[in-house]
Formats: C-alpha cells, sequence, structure tokens
C-alpha cells in the first residue's frame, strides 16, 4: 500500500460482520482465512444460551405476560396491524428511531441473533409454515395480538415471543424496534426473496451440481453457452 | 537490503519507531491500480484502519471486535511469494476434491448455493491443477463466458473432526493444538507446518477472546466477480496471499438493513440487497447503510529466499 509498505496483511473480521467480498479483475487471489472458534462477546454468549433454551410455549408467569401485553400496546396503530397482517409490509413509523434501538453497546450483536433465533423458532411454532411465521411476526410487529382473545393460541404464543423479546431487549421499546425491522417492506411476509425452484446446491454441504445440469453439460461439452 | 525472515528481526526499537522511517521494502513489479468498487460511494463510511502487527494498539481492535487490517503479520508471511498458482498446481495433489464455484460471467456473483431462486452458476469438484488449467482455458476465451472460485478446506481442529465431511490426510501438532489436515501431498502439508506462525495466531486469538482455530480455507480465483453480502458466526484472520481484494464490512447492527433473507431459507445468512446494484424501491433502509472498506493486498514480498536459506 502507498501509505505504508509494509508487506503482507491480515484483515481481523470479527464474527457476524456483514461482508461483501470482491476480488480484484485480472488478478490471481489466494487468501487463506483462519476461522476461530466460539464468539468474541460474554455477552452475546450468554444470550445465545439463553435463546437457544428458549422454545415459544405460553407464559406462566403473570406478571411477565402483563409486561408483555404493555409492550403490545407500545407498538403501532390497530388499524396499521390489521393491514400489516392481511398483506404487508410492516408500518414503520421511524425506522431511524428504530435503528439507534437495535444498536447496544455490542454493535447490534445481540440483537441480531435474537431476530435469527425469532424468526427460526417462530417457524418451528406455527408448523414450518413461511407464511405462517410470517403473518404472525407481521402481526406482532403492528401490535395487533392486542385484540386477540385473551385466552387462545395466538396469544398465548404471542405472549411467549414476546417474553423472550423483553427479557433479551431489556425494554418494550426496544423489543418493538425489534419486530419492526425484522419485518419491515415485507421481508417476511410477502417476502422479498425469489421463490425456490428445484434442486438447490451448497458448498457448505460438499454438494456438487448434477452432472445433467445445463451449466456443467455447456461446460462438459465445450460449448459455453452464456447463461438464460 | 538485509533478508528479513523473523518476525522478530522486523521488531522496531520503539513501538511507534515505524512511523518516522521509509518503509524498507524491495521495489516491485509494478501493480496496475485496482479497478473501481463495484458498489455505490456512499456506502463507504471510511475506510478499516491499519495498524503494523507489533502496534500495541491492535490489542484494541482485537479486544472490541472492531475490524483492522493488521499489516507485516507474521502469520502467513512465509507463504508469500511461495504459495502462487503454478506452484500450488505443482504441489497441491491429492483427490479431485476441492469445490470450485462457477458462474456466468455476467452474474458476477458466487453464492454458495446455486438453483433457482438463489444463484446462477453450479460447483464441481477438481484438483488444483484442473482448477488452474479451467480457468486458464475460459480467460482465453475471446468472450470468457464463465467465472471460477475455489475454496478448499485445508485444516481443521479436533472440536470440528466429528462433523467434518472430509476425509483427513494427516495431523499436526502445532502451538500445542491438534489439527487436521486434508489430503494434499506433502509438501502442502510441510508448508502448512512449518510456514504458517501458529504462535502468533495464538497470541492473537487470546487477544481476541476466540476459543482457538476452527478451520483453515483457501480461497483461489483469477476471473473477478464477488462474493454477496453475508456473515460468518466465526472470527476470521483473513490472509491475502496473493492478488488483491477489497471488501465492505458493516456491523452486526446493518442486519436491520441489509434484508436478510428469512432465517429458513438456504442462504440465510446472506443479505437480500445486491450491494452493487441495490434496489432502494424493494429495500428502502439499505439507503442508510454505510460501512467500511478494506483493500487488502500481500504487499511486496520482503524475503525471496525461503527460511532455509537463512544465515
Amino acid at each position: 500500500m502507498a501509505d505504508d509498505g509494509l508487506p503482507h496483511q491480515v484483515l481481523w473480521l470479527p464474527s457476524f460482520w456483514w461482508h461483501y467480498v470482491h476480488q480484484v479483475a485480472g488478478d490471481e487471489t489466494l487468501s487463506l482465512n483462519f476461522w476461530m472458534g466460539a464468539t468474541r462477546d460474554e455477552r452475546a454468549r450468554a444470550c445465545f444460551a439463553a435463546e437457544q433454551a428458549a422454545q415459544y410455549a405460553p407464559p406462566e408467569d403473570d406478571a411477565v405476560g402483563a409486561s408483555a401485553l404493555a409492550a403490545a400496546r407500545d407498538a403501532t396503530t390497530l388499524d396499521a396491524a390489521v393491514a400489516v397482517g392481511r398483506r404487508g409490509p410492516s408500518p414503520c413509523p421511524s425506522p431511524a428511531t428504530d435503528d439507534m434501538q437495535l444498536v447496544g453497546t455490542d454493535d447490534g450483536l445481540v440483537s441480531m441473533q435474537l431476530s435469527r433465533h425469532i424468526e427460526a423458532e417462530t417457524f418451528r411454532m406455527l408448523g414450518e409454515d413461511p407464511k405462517h411465521a410470517g403473518l404472525f411476526l407481521n402481526a406482532l410487529a403492528a401490535g395487533a395480538d392486542v385484540r386477540w382473545p385473551a385466552v387462545s393460541g395466538g396469544r398465548e404464543r404471542a405472549l411467549g415471543v414476546r417474553k423472550h423479546l423483553l427479557s433479551v431487549m431489556g425494554t418494550a421499546e426496544r423489543a418493538n424496534a425489534l419486530l419492526r425491522a425484522m419485518t419491515r417492506d415485507g421481508r417476511l411476509h410477502p417476502g422479498l426473496a425469489p421463490p425456490l425452484k428445484g434442486p438447490v446446491v451448497g458448498t457448505d454441504e460438499l454438494e456438487v451440481t448434477p452432472a445433467w445440469a445445463d451449466e456443467v453439460e455447456q461446460m462438459v461439452t465445450g460449448k459455453l453457452i452464456p447463461p438464460r | 537490503m538485509a533478508t528479513i525472515c523473523s518476525p522478530l528481526s522486523r521488531a522496531p526499537q520503539h513501538a511507534h519507531s515505524w512511523r518516522h522511517h521509509q518503509p524498507s521494502t524491495l521495489p516491485g513489479p509494478s501493480v496496475p491500480p485496482p479497478d473501481a468498487p463495484a458498489y455505490p460511494s456512499w456506502l463507504v463510511k471510511r475506510s478499516v484502519e491499519k495498524l503494523r502487527w507489533d502496534d500495541p494498539r491492535l490489542d484494541g481492535f482485537l479486544r472490541r471486535g472492531e475490524p483492522v487490517i493488521i499489516t507485516g503479520a507474521p502469520l502467513v508471511r512465509q507463504l508469500v511469494g511461495r504459495w502462487t498458482f503454478d506452484y500450488l498446481a505443482k504441489v497441491y495433489t491429492g483427490p479431485p476434491s476441492l469445490n470450485v464455484h462457477f458462474a456466468p460471467r455476467n452474474s458476477r456473483r458466487y453464492n454458495r448455493f446455486y438453483g433457482q431462486g438463489v444463484g446462477q452458476g453450479g460447483i464441481l469438484m477438481m484438483t488444483f491443477s484442473q482448477f488452474v488449467s479451467t480457468v486458464a482455458k475460459n480467460e482465453a476465451a475471446e468472450k470468457p463466458p464463465w467465472r471460477y472460485y475455489l475454496q478448499a478446506m485445508l485444516l481443521w481442529s479436533r472440536h470440528e473432526k466429528h462433523n467434518c465431511k472430509y476425509e483427513h490426510g494427516g495431523e499436526l501438532d502445532v502451538a500445542g493444538e491438534r489439527l487436521y489436515h486434508a489430503s494434499m501431498g506433502r509438501t502442502m502439508a510441510e508448508d502448512l507446518a512449518h510456514q504458517v506462525d501458529y504462535e502468533w495466531l495464538r497470541h492473537v486469538a487470546e487477544m481476541s477472546g476466540c476459543e482457538g482455530l476452527s478451520e483453515v480455507n483457501l480461497w483461489a480465483g483469477r476471473s473477478g466477480g464477488c462474493t454477496p453480502l453475508h456473515y460468518d458466526t466465526t472470527n476470521n484472520f483473513l490472509c491475502q496471499v496473493c492478488g488483491r481484494k477489497r471488501l465492505l464490512l458493516l456491523p452486526p447492527s446493518a442486519f436491520a438493513h441489509v434484508y436478510p433473507y428469512p432465517a429458513t431459507h438456504p442462504m440465510h445468512f446472506f443479505g437480500m440487497v445486491d450491494v452493487e446494484r441495490p434496489d432502494l424501491g424493494r429495500f428502502p433502509a439499505f439507503a442508510r447503510a454505510q460501512g467500511l472498506e478494506a483493500l487488502i493486498e500481500p504487499g511486496e514480498v520482503p524475503c525471496l529466499l525461503s527460511p532455509f536459506d537463512c544465515p
């Protein structure tokens, strides 16, 4: 580099940092990554352990249930809630404020891990149906669960999620900000990712593209046809 | 110019004295400037800080979990100038079991996942020399139709052994740890045993609160392209041995801006936003994303002799 000229560079890239990696065109690039075990942050580790233990079920503690309801009332208007539950996207009245509430002293490490866990656990709880999980979290983000019948599976499940959110995020405001961030712009429902069709291969599973796939056939036969 | 063979021989008398001296590097062949970033400039808040490997401030970056470029780090310094495509094509032997990602030239992306709805391209298994000749043939075409990117697991720890899907080719005992290496040929295994500074790695791992090495992967490419925005659950010391890479880094809190794939999607650790061409209509919160830019390179090689040639 012009500014120091010292040989050989190593990038310290802590876990859970988002990264986009671009290879400089024309260079032969060789990199080695030394992946190190475990998380760097005691608090995140404790949170993660709690998350793994948290399997959503009806709450037993009335005091916690009451504060969870208060959290729901703090959310956005009920009219908006109904709209979100039906068709998304979520109302996000003050995203910039939300963002600030999500960043603790840890660069957002805990809220990020929590959001991933809540998504996966809600999916499991609702019969592994991504549509149901998305609708459910949209409704919570908008506070719609406060109007659900007091004795109902939906309310009990909502209280379970809110109890967990509160235990990690600390305040109702932060808990609701996280729900809004997770569901914003229809991210979970109706969804922003292209639909999956047919087989998917992944490198971490040591899967290879089947020999009959169009791409492989093109390469093997040397026809090298540009893609669709 | 004295040859420099150990990190200690470069250590300055005073921690910051290097700032007052011209860096001592051999003039290398001129390197063309890197191509411009493919993402919009508003995404870059600043560059990642650079610190010399023996700078006392390094400790703080490691402890805080804040990215930093460590220059002159001993970790794989002995491999710089030694490991090249030609060298690895000769010595990196073993079964054709290295993952080679291929993607159409115009898609620019290596996704780690391929299929309808996740990304164009696929994964093949090759030896390193097959990879090199495949790339050379492709690049020689008038309009190269593909890009290739190789990922190979070289080493893993005993903690990973039970779930490692690779057959191991042998064991290494380094810095008090037993590691397993993939089937790779004797020269490669010896390079990994003797040319990597595991003591330094253990030192920085302790400073950063990591629990120790879990695995080492090799990445090789020649035709540009990118790995889209994603996160890993492991801490990483990413070493550049050949060529240059540009990274854009965003803190964990950016999950609120990058629209991660749902947790149940195969690409759940990737963001749905294309950072090179962000669609702010679909992903409006991405307008508030800002990150750190890092251009990493092996730098000029201070010692072209192998350590065995040292007096």
